[in-house]
């Protein structure tokens, strides 16, 4: 199958994705439920997409298209309200969080649909131990080239979306020592990373070709890459976050990534290069380990600086963006974030701390979601 | 010599069946996918066929309590899986349950009237007909890890139909003795202070248990053991005032799951003590059930067995969609419900030990059904489960 002609959207229009848990009421534990779930939802019009995921204690919900960060978040709202009122008929909880903390990973089901199977097929255990949960964020670009810039000039940014959702320092049982322990699990996929260094539309499909003629890939679904292009929604996809415990924290971060790319495309940032890809892998290790206080080297300059910091000089420059984009409440909250609470990893591990109980954790991520 | 050998057989003997009991229950889920407590009540009912050396009266009373500790526990474990809140958030479930249970009460009845059978006969077989057992139901559900709608609506179903069967063989009994010695007194204790004394034992346990529990800061292993003592307390403390140990467990079991005390997963089914003890329990079980002794009983059997499956399967059909599944699934949930046996017999002893005269009666007449549904209703679970696509099996395939 050819690459998809790269459709133009609205530059900078976004929607968000978000996988969710599937939670039991009885153990906390994932349960199984996203086909009844699913049936349910779908009764009555679901006020947006909603979809099953690779196991099926997953199911991921997308918004439509928004201009602006109001929109958004009503239409998220207005979702998590539908999905908790379904879910409550059927005994189950939702909760965000980018992995659930003591689930194991050989009691998750693989959904019952095709591609589903066929992954599983390939990729053995790895698909069951794929039961994470991210958050996709879609923003809209006026043309293929444009959209290429701006996915590699976001690279030095990758760190700061990690560490702004990170949320699943827990798993298999117990703290993993990470803020982030969910990427650890994509990046055990072949086709994980970075998309390959090109920055015109005709050799990325030439690129394509060549992996399509290797048998490797079919089609862009293949790529579990960090940020990856989407050639029919005329967008790129940032792929790196947790689901944030919250949906207005999801939305925070999506307005987040708009101003980011309004000022690349306006051409605030300097064009992007190969070798800013060498110190990718640790900035983006240190974020996933540290999060807020990872020690990340900009890659221009190498001078090192925590992510807290890094951040907040970034909300501080692109505030004229959110301004202009109406975002300016998403860019408080996350302001809010950095110099109180700290991102979900710091909240789900506070719990644990004072409960020594990771049901607890769970009930707090539950709680969390319907806030 | 043959003194001795009687003397070893009675010693040895129910030990023995045990072990081939488990033994046969692990070829049967491992070889031929059959679920282990099918093969653990035919167990039973051979060694009740071959050892024919009755127990002392005071041992049969011990064996009484261990099998109603056995049931108390899986009683507690079924209470720690109930939602109060779900029946509130979706209450077609609490209606599904009512209707249910209702429907094969009435069913039951009528097919027992139908065969002859005098009416308070009748009605305390329809009463006993409306549980499902819920050491078969726990039992399955936990050997093959299930996890969805249909599991999740079985087990709440399960309890609620336990409590109606327990509310309508205490107002036979009740209207038994109104009949027999005209006392409303004595009728309306066994029909509502019995009920209300049993939960009451349990919210005894259930409120000082977890705040103890959490004091002490005991770890999930401590906690099961806590629990399976608090348990073993409560079936004696209620099996001596004659109150149901079975409402009892199931309370405390609600009680201490609201605390967020929760059995660890590798304590589900109280781990090797709940093993051995549910093997005892489905060999005792079984050994006191008895063959109908003739044919039209045996049809009686029958006809009483796939009507009350049909009662169950048709209520959960029809109420599947408005309490939010699909009608497979509704259908599925009814057919999970089918075994029988366990609670409805020790229901009987026990009905027998509070001086209840139709109890054998009802004992000849409703044990061509336990037989039958002591080997079919879990296999029907099973099924049912693995055709919802709930069970791990299904997956390992």
């Amino acid at each position: 199958m050819p690459l998809e002609t790269f459709h133009a959207s609205d530059a900078l229009s976004m929607g968000v994705e978000l996988e969710l848990q599937l939670v039991g009421d009885h153990d906390r534990d994932l349960a199984s439920g996203a086909a009844d779930l699913l049936e349910l939802a779908l009764r009555r019009a679901f006020p947006g997409d909603i979809k099953p995921e690779m196991t099926d204690s997953m199911i991921e919900v997308a918004t439509g298209i928004h201009a602006g960060h109001d929109s958004l978040l009503t239409q998220l709202r207005t979702m998590r309200d539908a999905l908790i009122d379904a879910a409550g008929r059927l005994n189950l909880s939702l909760c965000g969080g980018g992995t659930h903390p003591f689930q194991d990973w050989y009691e998750r089901r693989i959904y019952a649909a095709p591609r589903f199977q066929q992954l599983s097929g390939l990729y053995g255990y790895l698909a069951k131990q794929f039961t994470v949960f991210g958050q996709h964020v879609h923003i809209g670009m006026p043309d293929a080239d444009s959209a290429l810039r701006v996915l590699h000039a976001l690279n030095r940014y990758v760190p700061h979306f990690i560490a702004l959702s990170a949320s699943s320092p827990f798993s298999q049982g117990s703290d993993t020592h990470f803020d982030s322990s969910r990427l650890n699990s994509v990046f055990a996929f072949p086709l994980s990373g970075r998309a390959p260094f090109v920055l015109e539309w005709s050799r990325f499909e030439e690129y394509f070709e060549k992996m399509e003629d290797t048998g490797i890939v079919r089609s862009m679904k293949d790529f579990y890459w960090d940020i990856r292009p989407k050639p029919e929604y005329g967008t790129i996809e940032l792929r790196v976050c947790d689901t944030p415990l919250t949906v207005e924290r999801a939305a925070a971060i999506a307005v987040y990534l708009q101003a980011l790319c309004r000022s690349i495309l306006s051409g605030d940032e300097a064009p992007p290069l190969e070798d800013d890809y060498l110190v990718y892998t640790y900035n983006r290790f240190q974020a996933c380990r540290f999060g807020l206080e990872g020690l990340i080297v900009h890659p221009r300059t190498h001078v090192a600086a925590t992510l807290r910091d890094d951040i907040r000089a970034t909300l501080e420059r692109l505030a004229p963006h959110a301004d202009a984009l109406h975002g300016s409440a998403a860019f408080t909250s996350l302001r809010h974030m950095l110099d109180h609470g700290g991102n979900d990893a710091t909240r789900l591990r506070a719990v644990h701390a004072r409960t020594r109980n990771l049901l607890a954790v769970v009930d707090d991520a539950v709680a969390g979601f319907s806030e | 010599m043959e003194f001795e050998a009687g003397r070893i057989l009675a010693l040895a003997g129910w030990p023995a069946v045990l072990l081939a009991a488990w033994l046969a229950g692990e070829i049967a889920h491992r070889g031929l996918g059959v679920p282990r407590v099918c093969a653990y009540s035919l167990a039973g009912i051979v060694g009740s066929a071959l050892i024919t050396v009755q127990p002392a009266p005071q041992t049969a009373t011990a064996l009484l309590f261990l099998a109603n500790f056995a049931l108390a526990l899986v009683l507690f474990e079924l209470g720690h899986r109930i939602s109060p809140r779900w029946l509130v958030t979706n209450p077609w479930i609490l209606i599904t349950g009512i209707v249910e249970s209702l429907f094969t009460f009435v069913l039951v009845r009528w097919i027992a009237l139908a065969f002859g059978q005098p009416d308070d006969i009748a009605m305390v077989i329809a009463a006993l007909s409306v549980a499902t057992s819920p050491a078969a139901l726990v039992r399955v559900t936990n050997d093959l890890r299930c996890s969805g709608q249909v599991t999740e609506r079985a087990l709440h179903l399960c309890a609620i139909n336990c409590l109606l069967s327990v509310l309508l063989m205490k107002g036979g009994i009740g209207y038994w003795q109104l009949i027999e010695s005209g006392s409303l007194g004595s009728a309306l204790w066994n029909s509502g202070a019995t009920l209300a004394v049993s939960v009451g034992c349990g919210i005894l346990a259930g409120v000082p248990l977890p705040w103890l529990l959490r004091r002490l800061r005991v770890d999930e292993r401590g906690a099961t053991t806590a629990f399976a003592l608090a348990v073993m307390l409560l079936t004696l403390l209620t099996q001596g005032i004659n109150v149901s140990p079975l409402l009892a467990a199931l309370t405390l079991g609600v009680l201490t799951r609201r605390k967020r005390l929760l059995l660890a997963a590798a304590q589900r089914n109280f781990g090797v003590l709940g093993d051995l003890l549910t093997v005892f329990l489905f060999v005792f079980v079984a050994g006191i059930a008895v063959w109908p002794d003739s044919a039209i009983g045996l049809a009686c059997a029958v006809l009483l067995s796939v009507g009350r499956i049909a009662a169950k399967m048709t209520a959960t059909t029809a109420l599947a969609r408005v309490a939010g599944t699909s009608l497979r699934k509704g259908a599925l949930t009814g057919l999970a419900l089918a075994p029988l046996s366990t609670f409805a017999l020790l229901l009987l002893e026990y009905s027998r030990g509070a001086g209840f005269g139709l109890a054998d009666g009802s004992l000849s007449a409703i044990a061509g059904m336990v037989i039958i549904m002591e080997f079919i209703g879990p296999v029907f679970t099973q099924w049912a489960l693995m055709l919802a696509g709930e069970t791990q099996r299904a997956e390992e395939r």
